[in-house]
């Protein structure tokens, strides 16, 4: 089950963080920096998973964000959650015509919007991208 | 005009503009407080436009680390509201600002209950978000019935929610399970592929809370099967293929699931399934492989014909020579659980797995090297640590520390021979001596004092690498401790081996070698080593005896007062008046018990003067010092068997080691040793109060069981107050996994009164400890024994413990 998906910068600054098992503040904050500077201490051709206290840790880096999940199991398919990054960002591109970091900042409510179209109760929800963008755009003409 | 615009409240852009102008943290607070109490203020405002701007704010303020809870209630407003926008924003506040510890979120149970029966399947699905993420156990009981019902609902993405909020309910209430067992069989047929996919998350939840009804669900395995088939034969429909492959992520959770319901014997469908995955997916793409690895822990999980698993070890196999090192990090990842069942399978890739140990990432690195470990065996131990300890020299601090750690075992669980075995441990110790543990550098010298034919080589190699490295700690020790039992070697014996000559040292040279690691800032241990070995090669090297006064002589002025004490103490010894004693005294030391990690038969080959009848293991310090002063005051009638009537419990045998001159603290009684200052010795008549005392010290283990260990070190800090102890008490963790949130409560009897200091830390890394201080005071003591009752609790891996335990093996008149 995913514990948590972070989306953090270079810089160490969160810019999208969903939990799905309780934490306090102070609690995220210590586990998001030192989740970054774990990531930020890997190079390029490094493979793709940590562990980090009780998770297993699959991140991967697009542009000068890194998408992490945090996925508190004994036995997790690292690849296929790599995969899953990847279509989150695919889906947050398509989403945004061509996604940065800037366009998920100003956007959080949004980028949520989208997440929970795709992850619930730590469990992955829906991949496909025709689905996910054809309910949000669904729901933002009902508002 | 100015007083509409004044009502426009901040955008959330402005709001991350301002914050990211800050140029201080200070700056940030003060910009952030200010919003935070506009924010507040707002929500004041019952007819207020802008809270779902509001809400998307608070998602910021809470992201940068600043607490929200004020906005909670609001997020219920929004909720109830009719505006659609207003509503989901609602919802999305609750699910990130709220979480299932927070008491207001019962508020929100009719709400949610009102939109899961609206006709609007938007709504019913933000509802079903919402519990599915936060719901507390109580919510889930109250809308169990209405999620059960949406799980047939006409509107996938309405049953997909359904079934995973399902899965919520049933890890919040495992009663309510049968309630959802029903439902499972016509998820698993839904046409929807995403439904299934959450179908299968529902049933694995179950399983994992309940794995004895996993029986249960064998018969749903041809129902599974059947499903994987129609996903393999499908042609390819553009929708739901990645990387060339249909639906990964529905496959992986298939063959997941296959694993838990594959039952005693999977059936022959299911192996051919499985078959057909491993052979037909497509390995190019990273989705491919995903199945793929998902394909070989099942068929490694379940238990499948030699041909399955053949298939399945290739595939590992194939990833292992890739070169993308997350499929070689998975690779060693499956090989790891591979290797407990079958060694020889994995044993076929071992110069591949050896390889990893030298790649550019850690995290492979480690891998390989627990598997490389699991790999050693009496045949291979030999090339693999020779290849282990060429990867030492290279490594970097983080990893020698884990690879010595596994290198040592190695070698003690499998030498062939001792003197390999010393040989391997040298090399070690001369390349990373700082990172060996103490209990190996205590069994190579069991080993050295246990084969007489060893010694004299043992003496000469470390003497030489002493020589040429002073800097790792474990090496400095063993060459020292070895010099002290072992140096008339040294100076009297030329040794041929296969790789040189080993010369005959003179006096002089050993000396020199010693003072080596004396230098102020070596550490006190090894000082406290060196005097000990200087002591000792008085007797064995009288030439020496003038070069060795003066170095023990350097440390009277030591700032530790174990040193200071030793140096006096030798300095006494070292006068003539004791020359008749000194030779027996300084005797080889016997050839202590060793710890049953390495079966060697003990051999009395040196029948030393100090080894007590009868008494396998000195157990501590005090009782030695006691022994020694037997000894040298043997005219004196102080009945040994009266000082030994202590009652501890032998600690681990390697600290016997040097505990003769062990570092540990003195007993707190006046010991009757040689006086520092004026270097008199003290008059008989002083011991004879000796025979009466209570044992000083009481070690003993209060608690254990699998997870973890209490010990309790007691001490009579007090000569004149025996009433009063001092219990230290150690808690150590035996498991593998961290232990959280512990605390230990007690309860005593009414004689006895105590206080506790908590302890530094409550958690626990596996092996980790922690220690708490325990004072004691028995108001009957001689009449009453002690005992206390104690109530133990930790978490390990979110699941609480709770133990219960009496202490009662205090001494009686403790």
């Amino acid at each position: 089950m995913i514990s948590f998906i972070l989306l953090v910068n270079k810089q160490g600054q969160t810019r999208l963080a969903q939990y799905y098992n309780y934490m306090t503040i102070s609690e995220r904050a210590t586990l998001e920096g030192e989740l970054v500077r774990k990531c930020l201490s890997r190079g390029e051709g490094q493979c793709n998973f940590l562990e980090h206290q009780q998770w297993k840790v699959i991140y991967r880096r697009y542009a000068s964000l890194y998408f992490i999940i945090g996925i508190e199991e004994e036995n997790v398919n690292e690849l296929a959650y790599l995969e899953f990054i990847h279509n989150l960002v695919e889906t947050l591109d398509k989403y945004f015509e061509n996604v940065c970091e800037l366009d998920i900042m100003f956007n959080i409510e949004k980028a949520h919007f989208v997440l929970d179209e795709m992850v619930m109760n730590g469990c992955i929800l829906e991949t496909n991208k025709t689905i996910i963008l054809g309910q949000i755009s669904a729901i933002e003409k009902c508002g | 005009m100015q007083a509409p615009k004044k009502e426009q409240p901040t955008r959330l852009r402005d709001l991350i503009k301002a914050v990211r102008a800050c140029k201080t943290a200070a700056e940030e607070r003060a910009v952030v407080a200010q919003e935070s109490a506009e924010i507040r203020e707002s929500f004041r405002d019952e007819t207020y436009r802008f809270r779902h701007r509001s809400v998307a704010k608070l998602l910021f303020i809470q992201m940068m680390g600043y607490p929200t809870n004020f906005g909670q209630v609001e997020c219920l407003k929004l909720i109830a509201s009719s505006n659609y926008t207003e509503k989901r924003v609602g919802y999305l506040g609750l699910t990130q600002l709220l979480n299932e510890k927070d008491d207001v979120l019962m508020m929100v149970t009719n709400s949610m209950q009102i939109d899961m029966n609206s006709s609007n399947t938007q709504i019913i699905g933000m509802a079903l978000t919402a519990l599915a993420n936060i719901a507390t156990a109580e919510m889930c009981r109250d809308l169990s019935k209405d999620v059960c019902k949406l799980m047939s609902h006409n509107n996938s993405y309405i049953r997909k929610r359904a079934t995973i909020a399902g899965a919520r309910i049933v890890r919040k209430c495992p009663d309510l399970i049968e309630d959802f067992q029903g439902e499972v069989p016509k998820v698993l047929e839904d046409r929807s592929h995403v439904v299934v996919m959450n179908g299968v998350n529902l049933l694995l939840e179950i399983i994992k809370i309940q794995p004895n009804i996993k029986q249960a669900f064998v018969q749903y395995s041809g129902l599974v099967v059947r499903a994987m088939r129609n996903l393999i034969h499908t042609v390819h429909s553009p929708e739901h293929t990645i990387g060339g492959v249909t639906d990964p992520f529905l496959q992986v959770s298939l063959i997941k699931l296959m694993s838990k319901i594959a039952g005693a014997e999977p059936s022959e469908e299911m192996t051919d399934c499985l078959a057909q995955v491993a052979t037909n997916t497509e390995p190019a793409k990273n989705a491919g492989n995903a199945v793929l690895y998902e394909c070989v822990r099942t068929i490694m999980d379940i238990s499948s014909t030699s041909g399955l698993r053949v298939l399945a070890t290739n595939i590992m196999g194939r990833f292992l020579l890739n070169r993308d090192n997350n499929l070689r990090y998975v690779a060693l990842n499956s090989l790891l659980k591979l290797v407990k069942v079958d060694l020889l399978a994995v044993q076929r890739h071992k110069t591949t797995i050896i390889d990893c140990l030298k790649d550019a990432d850690i995290a492979i690195r480690k891998k390989a090297l627990e598997l490389t470990y699991c790999l050693i065996n009496e045949s291979n131990v030999k090339q693999i640590v020779k290849e282990m300890i060429d990867f030492l020299i290279a490594a970097e601090p983080e990893f020698k520390e884990a690879l010595v750690t596994k290198l040592c075992l190695a070698i003690e669980l499998h030498s062939p021979t001792k003197q390999w075995h010393f040989d391997s441990v040298l090399r070690v110790l001369t390349l990373a001596g700082s990172y060996v543990p103490e209990e190996v550098v205590a069994s190579t010298a069991h080993i050295i004092s246990s084969t007489p034919e060893l010694q004299s080589y043992a003496v000469h190699k470390l003497f030489n690498a002493l020589v040429d490295n002073t800097e790792q700690q474990g090496l400095v020790l063993l060459a020292l401790w070895s010099i002290g039992e072992f140096g008339n070697f040294l100076v009297s014996e030329t040794l041929k081996t296969s790789d040189g000559e080993l010369k005959a040292m003179t006096p002089n040279e050993i000396i020199q070698g010693v003072e080596k690691t004396m230098t102020p800032i070596a550490a006190d241990i090894c000082k406290e080593y060196a005097l000990t070995a200087l002591i000792k090669l008085s007797v064995r090297i009288p030439q020496a005896v003038q070069s060795i006064r003066r170095l023990i002589e350097q440390q009277i002025s030591a700032l530790n007062v174990e040193l200071q004490q030793r140096a006096c103490e030798y300095i006494q010894l070292l006068g003539s008046n004791w020359d008749s004693i000194r030779g027996p005294l300084l005797e080889k030391m016997p050839i202590y018990a060793k710890a049953p990690a390495v079966d060697i038969p003990t051999t009395d080959s040196s029948s030393p003067v100090l080894e007590k009848p009868k008494t396998p293991t000195q157990p501590n310090s005090a009782q030695n010092l006691l022994d020694i002063e037997t000894l040298i005051f043997d005219s004196q009638p102080i009945q040994q068997s009266q000082i030994q009537q202590s009652t501890e419990v032998p600690q681990p045998q390697f600290e016997s080691l040097l505990d003769l001159f062990s570092s540990t603290p003195q007993p707190s009684f006046p010991a009757p040793v040689l006086n520092p200052v004026t270097g008199d010795i003290s008059e008989p008549d002083k011991f004879e109060d000796f025979v009466e005392i209570t044992p000083i010290k009481h070690n003993f283990i209060a608690f254990e069981d699998e997870e973890i260990n209490v010990d309790f070190n007691c001490t009579k800090p007090e000569p004149d107050a025996l009433e009063n102890t001092q219990i230290s008490v150690i808690v150590s963790n035996k498991c593998s996994k961290d232990i959280v949130g512990f605390k230990l409560s007690a309860a005593v009897l009414k004689h006895l009164e105590f206080s506790f200091s908590s302890a530094a830390s409550t958690s626990m890394m596996p092996g980790g400890s922690i220690q708490m201080q325990m004072k004691m005071k028995n108001k009957a003591q001689g009449q009453k024994p002690i005992a206390i009752r104690m109530k133990i609790d930790y978490t390990i891996d979110s699941v609480p413990r709770s133990k219960l335990s009496t202490v009662d093996s205090f001494p009686p008149n403790y």
